[in-house]
């Protein structure tokens, strides 16, 4: 049996575990207010909602826990709907324990993953689309990504959605008149020509989201950048160049970086990892030989690779990884002879020549990087789709609609399955919105979050 | 059992579209049904158009008679004109029509209602019912006659309380020239019934040689038209013109500018949805861009001189009626023998019954035709057929018959009813129906076959002319599975040697089934099927193979619809305990009272928060 509204009241930390300078407990239900007054020992009318109010907590056996500032949000008028009561305490372990416990012993339960936002959007707080944006905005990994997260919580995406299925239904109710009306009465002019033109710009719009994806993904997701080479070619170089920090160590003794580091940072606010790689090279030291596996399950993980080398020297290890896009680059150029830079770089092969020490030729290879992951930082969406379940609908809708534009073409011998066609396009944005959802689908959604959102 | 002169096992209270369905049907069944009616020369009289049939309601023409009712049999008799609506579209919306003499369908009726052994015919006015604990104990006629039965069908028509407008003038009337009933509404209000008014239009008769008929135009009907009923022989009926002339801007005009005369102009209340009000005024006013309308000009019977001016329902003041007709060239010289005019009257909102058409609150009382909000003979018809059923099965104590949205129009209509405030009157358009491809004209007969042999419905001759029909159907499948070469295909020219199943290539648009060779199709045909049926279960049958996507889609979505649907919440279900629902839920659920989680996903307002609410307390 699906988990639908429960109706007994949930509590959760909502900060992260850990030392710091406050922690949140936020509670959601009928009994938050009673369980709020017990564990404050303050009256009902003591407790003004929507009022800041510093208190001493209690556990059960009337120990103080701690001085906490608690907020009380009574229905309707709340994040999920319900009664919610919000508790910031100092950010000590201890002390969340402490209270949860409390909270546990009055009759609430520890909240399942999402449940806060699930709550929301069954009370009409949210639709679904924004409240799976909810947890995309918390795990934002770049400015970017939080605008573009911010934006679907707006609702920008939801409006969106909203013009396509105008358009749908326009056309359909054009295309029913045809149906059921005109002939008995009424004759209209051009139905084929407007219900086409009206389901031609819905197309359009269905299009422009579904291309949004990739990069909505890629700005939730992130990517992940492996530099590959042999051993003292200058990754961890290159690796600070790019980052402009000394996060790697760097020596003259080739084979000294023995593990994967991994840093985040962004590129045109993608969020991206870089992971720096053990230098290949046959070797009989057992650290070494770990840290070449490491890198080889490594690379089948990445988005991209970057292969440097130097000028002269094989690459022997470009064709285990022909799956995954590649730049090749060439490092140190300053050391080589300007008439020996000329003659390679006529005849490129593909390949970028710079010198990671002397930042030389960086600017260059990170446009390599974006052309290679179908990157624009001059992008014209303003609303991007952020999850597979969001591209899954729209990728229907799409094909629904094409095959209505290709059957209106026929002609009204077949408007009552063009119509069928179209109204199953709208029933996938419907979906989408959470206007007809689907049991497992809403089970899918929220339990994707942290317990706690 | 009939005991003594007033017990009857079932009273049908009037005579109407509706009534006769009814009574005929229990009767066959076997019950003893009295049909009361205030005026028995009146049985089955059509109201204002003389035609059956139409857009959607053909189909449901077609429905009606493959469950045993009358009214298709009785068209394809009565008919002047037959003519297939929506042939330039899909197979899915094509609708039979036929203009009928009125003179002849009723004589019909009366004949036949008359000659029915298990109908007694009482004439009077039903004003009282008796009550026996919640259930029904019998009916009261004005001046005290007290009929004994155990249960009652309702098929008052427009005749509660009515009020015929025209312009100002209000006359009390059932239907124009006819009394109306008055008593019942209000006992029916003291037992509890919530009743509302409506008002729907009719349009005006005209003299007949007050018209310029040379300044028409003759529409004609099929020349090889198909008949209504399945068990229609071979059908060469008359086909006699039927004439159209256009509303023009002059005419337009003068409506506007009186449109504030008209006491059934709606104005703006049913908002800005694409909705069709049968009124010319709102007609006029919605589509203001259209430079003319469609009017048909339809005798009352043959060389009637009464023509019914189709298209043009009105309760404008009768001069202005007579002005803005007059500015049509054909009727220069126009005389009404009757102005059009509303009719408003009691009605009760169809959400007090349940798929049954029984009442949720008293047993063995049903509600049919117009009385529910409804439109159209067809409607009436429908809803008569199947409370005639149930009341029956009532009685019986047997299990009552109840068709969904996926099985016929029909059950589109009581699903609609019983589940949506109707606001304003009920009439069926294809596009209610969201299984629409399943629910062709030309497959009634397969898709019910079943229910009218659980239910007793057809006699056995009528039962074996479906049964070759579905036969027929049968071996045209089986046919088609067989290998042919695509080079043995007529009127294609193709050398390709290619050979498959001959139903793959029928997916083709541009193959039809009779380019298919005719070896294919080897079997024989018993001679008692017509050709008009051959040809029409021909032609279904390559609509199912070229719909065959969209049918697969429309089953898997009715697969997945199965579950809600039989997960059934009980009549007195106490939405107001509910937490976690909405306000507006929580008095639309109250006032439908859903049977089914599925009906209760229809109800308008409910969103699947609702429903989540619905199924965490309901079936846990």
């Amino acid at each position: 049996m699906p988990n639908y509204v429960k109706t007994d009241t949930y509590y959760s930390s909502a900060t992260p575990p850990g030392h710091s300078a406050i922690s949140i407990i936020r509670m959601s239900g009928p009994l938050c207010l009673k369980a709020l007054c017990k564990i404050t020992k303050k009256a009902r009318k003591k407790i003004i909602p929507r009022n800041a109010i510093l208190t001493k907590l209690y556990s059960n056996n009337g120990h103080v826990i701690d001085m906490a500032v608690v907020t009380y949000y009574p229905a309707p008028f709340s994040y999920t709907g319900k009664d919610v009561v919000e508790i910031s305490c100092h950010g000590s372990p201890v002390i969340v324990e402490s209270v949860s416990l409390s909270l546990l012993k009055l009759g609430l339960r520890l909240s399942t993953p999402g449940e806060f936002t699930r709550d929301a959007f069954l009370n009409g707080k949210l639709d679904l689309v924004q409240a799976e944006s909810v947890a995309r905005l918390i795990q934002s990994k770049s400015q970017r990504a939080a605008e573009m997260n911010s934006r679907i919580l707006q609702g920008d995406l939801t409006k969106k959605l909203f013009k396509i299925k105008e358009c749908l239904v326009d056309a359909l109710s054009m295309v029913e008149f045809e149906l059921d009306i005109s002939e008995e009465d009424l004759f209209r002019r051009g139905i084929k020509k407007h219900s086409l033109a009206k389901l031609k710009i819905a197309k359009e719009y269905c299009g422009s989201l579904i291309t949004s994806y990739n990069e909505g993904r890629m700005y939730n997701k992130g990517l992940r950048i492996a530099i590959l080479g042999r051993p003292n070619v200058g990754k961890s170089t290159l690796f600070n160049a790019i980052i402009e920090r000394d996060r790697a160590i760097t020596s003259k003794e080739p084979g000294t970086t023995r593990d994967t580091i991994d840093v985040s940072f962004s590129i045109g606010g993608i969020p991206v990892t870089l992971v720096d790689t053990a230098g290949i090279r046959e070797s009989t030291d057992e650290i070494e030989k770990t840290g070449v596996e490491r890198t080889m399950s490594e690379i089948k993980r990445c988005d991209l690779i970057v292969v440097l080398s130097e000028a002269d020297t094989e690459s022997e290890l470009q064709d285990s990884f022909s799956k995954v896009p590649t730049i090749k680059a060439i490092n140190k150029i300053d050391l080589l002879e300007k008439t020996k830079l000329s003659k390679l770089e006529r005849t490129p092969n593909g390949q970028l020549f710079i010198s990671a020490l002397k930042k030389t030729g960086i600017g260059k290879l990170k446009d390599e990087i974006y052309k290679k992951i179908n990157f624009s930082e001059k992008n014209t969406a303003d609303v991007f789709l952020t999850t597979q379940r969001q591209f899954n609908s729209l990728l229907e809708c799409g094909e629904n609609i094409d095959r209505a534009i290709n059957l209106l073409a026929r002609g009204s011998m077949v408007f009552d399955i063009v119509s069928v066609d179209i109204k199953s396009a709208v029933a996938s944005l419907d979906i989408l919105l959470g206007k007809t959802t689907a049991d497992d689908i809403l089970n899918n959604i929220f339990e994707n979050f942290c317990v706690g959102k | 059992m009939k005991q003594s002169k007033n017990q009857f096992d079932i009273v049908v209270v009037g005579g109407g579209h509706a009534g006769i369905e009814a009574a005929h049907i229990a009767a066959f069944k076997g019950s003893h049904v009295a049909l009361v009616t205030m005026d028995p020369g009146a049985l089955g009289r059509m109201s204002c158009n003389p035609a059956i049939g139409g857009l959607a309601k053909g189909q449901m023409v077609r429905e009606i008679d493959a469950l045993g009712g009358l009214m298709g049999r009785f068209a394809d008799i009565a008919g002047l004109q037959y003519k297939m609506l929506n042939r330039s579209k899909g197979r899915s919306v094509w609708s039979p029509r036929a203009q009928i003499d009125k003179r002849n369908y009723e004589a019909l009726v009366r004949r036949t209602i008359i000659s029915i052994e298990n109908i007694t015919i009482i004439t009077g006015e039903v004003v009282e019912l008796l009550e026996r604990s919640s259930r029904l104990g019998g009916v009261v006629l004005r001046g005290g006659t007290i009929i004994i039965c155990g249960a009652v069908v309702l098929t008052c028509g427009t005749f509660l309380s009515g009020i015929v407008h025209v312009g100002g003038r209000k006359i009390p009337a059932g239907r124009m020239g006819e009394p109306r009933s008055v008593g019942i509404t209000e006992h029916l209000v003291k037992m509890g019934f919530k009743t509302a008014r409506l008002k729907t239009g009719t349009p005006p008769r005209a003299l007949c040689s007050s018209i310029d008929w040379t300044k028409t135009r003759p529409v004609y009907g099929d020349i090889d038209p198909s008949p209504f009923s399945f068990q229609s022989g071979s059908f060469n009926p008359p086909n006699e013109p039927c004439y159209t002339v256009r509303t023009n801007a002059s005419v337009h005009d003068i409506i506007i500018e009186n449109i504030d005369r008209s006491p059934m102009y709606s104005g703006d209340i049913f908002g800005t949805g694409p909705r069709y009000c049968p009124s010319i005024e709102d007609k006029v006013k919605r589509f203001y861009d259209q430079p003319s309308h469609l009017l048909f000009l339809e005798p009352e019977w043959k060389n009637s001189d009464q023509i019914y001016i189709n298209g043009f329902s009105t309760s404008l003041p009768e001069e202005i009626q007579i002005n803005s007709l007059k500015k049509i060239p054909a009727f220069k010289n126009i005389e009404l023998l009757r102005p059009g005019y509303a009719i408003e009257y009691d009605f009760f909102p169809p959400s007090q019954l349940k798929s049954t058409l029984e009442t949720k609150d008293m047993g063995g009382l049903f509600f049919a035709g117009q009385v529910n909000g409804t439109s159209g003979y067809e409607e009436a018809a429908a809803q008569g057929l199947i409370a005639g059923i149930n009341a029956h099965c009532y009685n019986d104590d047997t299990k009552p018959l109840i068709l969904k949205r996926k099985d016929a129009y029909i059950g589109v209509l009581i699903d609609d009813l019983v589940t949506k405030d109707t606001l304003e009157p009920y009439r069926m358009f294809t596009s209610r129906a969201e299984y629409r491809i399943l629910l062709r004209y030309s497959n009634a007969d397969d898709r019910l076959f079943s229910f009218s042999k659980t239910w007793g419905l057809l006699s056995d001759v009528d039962i074996s002319t479906i049964e070759d029909r579905i036969k027929m159907r049968g071996q045209i499948r089986d046919s088609l599975s067989k290998s042919i070469s695509l080079s043995d295909i007529k009127n294609i020219h193709i050398d390709n040697n290619q050979r498959g199943p001959a139903n793959t290539f029928l997916k083709r648009p541009e193959i039809k089934i009779f380019d298919l060779p005719d070896d294919l199709f080897s079997f024989s045909l018993p001679s008692s099927i017509p050709s008009w049926s051959i040809n029409e279960v021909f032609l279904d049958v390559e609509a199912e193979i070229k719909y065959s996507g969209y049918i697969k889609r429309h089953r898997d979505e009715i697969e997945k619809q199965k579950k809600n649907e039989s997960l059934k919440i009980w009549n007195n279900f106490e939405y107001s305990n509910l937490p976690g629902l909405s306000l507006e839920a929580r008095e639309k659920l109250t006032n439908v009272r859903p049977e089914t989680l599925g009906q209760a996903m229809r109800v308008s307002g409910i969103t699947p928060a609702d429903i989540s609410v619905l199924m965490v307390h309901i079936f846990r």
